[in-house]
């Protein structure tokens, strides 16, 4: 299997592959960036309101240790959402597809 | 294969899933409820799935379940699909999960299950009529209605026009162009919805941030990250394992760079000991891949609020990263490429492994430096466990091996590229190498030169019947990672201690630990030995290459050469055998 394979595997799951290569491509872009929102915006919902100002505070220091170590303290599920977070977006993605189709 | 045979015992028209829309609602508004939650999610993906489930697989007085009523793909998705939807009844007979600790798993597994389902029907071209996915036959059956309410996850879609859009004529399809606007419609509409989100989360400057530094990245890169994430959704294990590797491979390499090394390496390490530790076991092949993908998406998310990271690691990445999935043109990838030969080593400057930035020259020098009578492997083998001080030696291998392969420095005949002792060789973040030094080509006897299976005879004095089991060991955890069913097409053992059932490596006609290295080599230029199996072993032109790869990372590792009459499982062995003892002794 080569990465085209790959590549029709991914447009296929997305159900845009009658869609112009290009298009195709913006969508998967597109839909990499709401993903990555959403996992940012997720971590902030963990977070309670101190614990955001924290965390910002602690992202621009630039400190690797003191960023894992916040992470791990304050979201210890943090893997299991953001593979949540990914699911959401696409199941989402399916969903509003689906009713756009059937109107 | 003819994929549309029906078994005597099925009828002729399988009976069509019953994705309901009643169904689909109540998913839909779970869905909408589990906007803000990651478990209820779960259970909403479960129902909307297992509402697909039940309708796809019908029951045993309605007909066959999908798959028993068709024939294997030439990768065993339905092999696969089988196992999956017997492991679904296993965890939640009847749709009701009995461990709560197993609902991730279940939850993957739908999505496995619908994925294969889908991919089925798209691959083998099975006509709508005798065999809808889930995901079609709702379609299709909400379609007919011509009466859907608003379903959708009104939290997700936030910003979704709330009038009823026209309903789609029955038969009518739409154009490219429609097609298309109506997905940019959706993608703008969970746009806003996340944006929304981020609004009551206090997190709007910090999305908005991390959208903006989005636009600065590159289209090429853009999709590359963006497909692994989908790719990680979707399940890795619904993909292909291969596929799922050959990915991670270079989206790792740009996931680092646009996150800043240090940050995904720490991520990365981070994600697989809390694997470690919550499951009481190092994450399987899966596990890494997504574990891989998390961290990385993770860096770059960070990396926003980090832009000299961002910036020192994007500098120079420019187009010397090489296609990825044929970033930005869909064509095939081939990542591999010449060996570029460069006047000065660019020590210290970021086109340097992605690991490397910040070590001393003098250790830079040290690693690069190809010594007398070593080839190209070690310097890229130690510039990688320099770079990467949580890999497994068994990884660094394999990477080493990878690289070389890709750039050509060792080729499937025998040749290998080597330069003259003194020259510096570089690995780059996208996995090229660079030299100074004059090449030439070396024929190494790969598996051209019979040679003693003996050992040298001071290791035989160290009693090599110790090592021997526990290479054996190591040989199976090997076989098992790289072909059994958490490396390679799906199938294989269940756990390392299962060998036995591997077909690749133990079926008597085509399992290769029964073949030798010249059997081997002459592979793939006639008849296939057994119609059965035609698909696995040394019949299978994909493993056959990696078992070639194979032989030559065992040899590169141990330094014992094979004999083209020995049987693969014996040299694997006896490499491995001879390896610890070299080890031993010094």
């Amino acid at each position: 299997m080569n990465n085209k394979e790959l590549h029709n595997i991914l447009i296929k799951e997305l159900g845009i592959q009658n869609l112009p290569e290009e298009a195709q491509n913006e969508i998967v872009s597109k839909l990499g960036e709401i993903i990555l929102k959403s996992i940012t915006v997720t971590i902030f919902e963990q977070l309670p309101p101190e614990g955001r100002a924290e965390f910002e505070s602690i992202t621009q220091s630039g400190d690797n240790d003191l960023i894992q170590e916040f992470l791990g303290r304050t979201i210890p599920d943090l893997p299991d959402l953001m593979e949540a977070e990914v699911k959401k977006v696409l199941l989402a993605f399916k969903t509003a597809e689906m009713k756009r189709v059937n109107g | 294969m003819n994929i549309n045979e029906t078994p005597a015992h099925a009828p002729q028209q399988p009976q069509e899933p019953t994705l309901t829309q009643e169904s689909f609602e109540e998913a839909s508004r779970i869905t909408a409820d589990a906007n803000r939650g990651g478990q209820k999610l779960i259970e909403g993906s479960n129902l909307v799935i297992e509402r697909a489930r039940r309708g796809g697989r019908g029951t045993q007085a309605e007909g066959p379940i999908v798959s028993e009523a068709i024939k294997d793909t030439p990768n065993g998705s339905v092999a696969r699909l089988k196992k999956v939807e017997e492991r679904l009844d296993e965890i939640a007979p009847q749709g009701i999960i009995i461990k709560s600790s197993e609902a991730t798993e279940y939850d993957e597994l739908a999505l496995e299950l619908a994925s294969l389902k889908k991919r089925l029907s798209v691959d083998v071209e099975v006509t709508e009529k005798t065999l809808p996915s889930a995901y079609e036959a709702a379609l299709k059956r909400l379609s007919e209605k011509k009466s859907v309410e608003e379903t959708a996850p009104a939290e997700v879609l936030e910003g979704t026009p709330t009038e009823t859009p026209e309903v789609v004529a029955e038969g009518s399809e739409m154009t490219p162009e429609e097609k298309e606007a109506q997905i940019q419609e959706i993608l703008a509409d969970m746009t806003n919805g996340v944006n929304k989100r981020a609004e009551e989360a206090g997190a709007t400057d910090f999305v908005r941030n991390v959208g903006e530094k989005w636009r600065t990245v590159d289209a090429k890169y853009k999709y590359a990250i963006s497909a692994g994430l989908i790719l990680s959704g979707i399940g890795f294990a619904a993909i292909g394992a291969t596929a799922g590797v050959a990915a991670i491979a270079g989206l790792g390499t740009v996931m680092r760079m646009l996150g800043g090394a240090a940050m995904f390496a720490g991520f990365e390490k981070f994600f697989n000991n809390r694997h470690e530790k919550k499951l009481g076991e190092k994450p399987d092949m899966y596990a890494k891949d997504n574990n891989t993908i998390k961290a990385g998406a993770l860096a770059i998310i960070l990396a926003v609020a980090l832009p000299e990271i961002l910036r020192e690691h994007i500098q120079g990445a420019g187009d010397s990263i090489h296609t990825l999935f044929g970033v930005g043109t869909a064509e095939a990838s081939n990542v591999s490429t010449a060996v570029h030969e460069v006047s000065n080593v660019p020590v210290g400057t970021p086109w340097l492994h992605a690991g490397l930035h910040d070590i001393p020259q003098e250790k830079l020098a040290e690693l690069t430096t190809v010594k007398a009578g070593e080839g190209i492997w070690n310097p890229v083998r130690g510039q990688l466990a320099f770079a990467h001080p949580d890999w497994s030696p068994a990884e660094l291998n394999a990477e080493t091996h990878k690289i070389l392969i890709e750039n050509k420095i060792i080729n499937m005949d025998g040749t290998e590229i080597r330069v003259h002792p003194g020259a510096h060789v570089v690995v780059h973040p996208d996995g090229t190498i660079t030299h100074n030094g004059g090449a030439y080509d070396y024929k190494a006897p790969v598996v051209e030169a019979p040679v003693s299976p003996s050992t040298p005879s001071e290791v035989v004095a160290l009693n090599p019947e110790a090592f021997a089991e526990k290479a054996d060991i190591d040989v199976r955890h090997y076989i098992n990672e790289t072909f059994g069913n958490k490396g390679f097409f799906g199938f294989g053992a269940t756990t390392p201690d299962n060998i036995e059932s591997i077909t690749a490596w133990n079926d008597p006609q085509t399992g290769f630990a029964h073949h030798t290295i010249a059997e081997l080599n002459a592979a793939g230029k006639g008849p296939m030995m057994l119609e059965a199996h035609r698909d696995y072993g040394i019949n299978n032109e994909a493993l056959r290459e990696r078992m070639k790869n194979s032989i030559i990372l065992f040899e590169n590792s141990s330094g014992v050469k094979p004999d083209i009459n020995e049987k693969i499982g014996d040299y694997l062995k006896r490499a491995t055998t001879a390896m610890y003892m070299n080890q031993a002794q010094k």
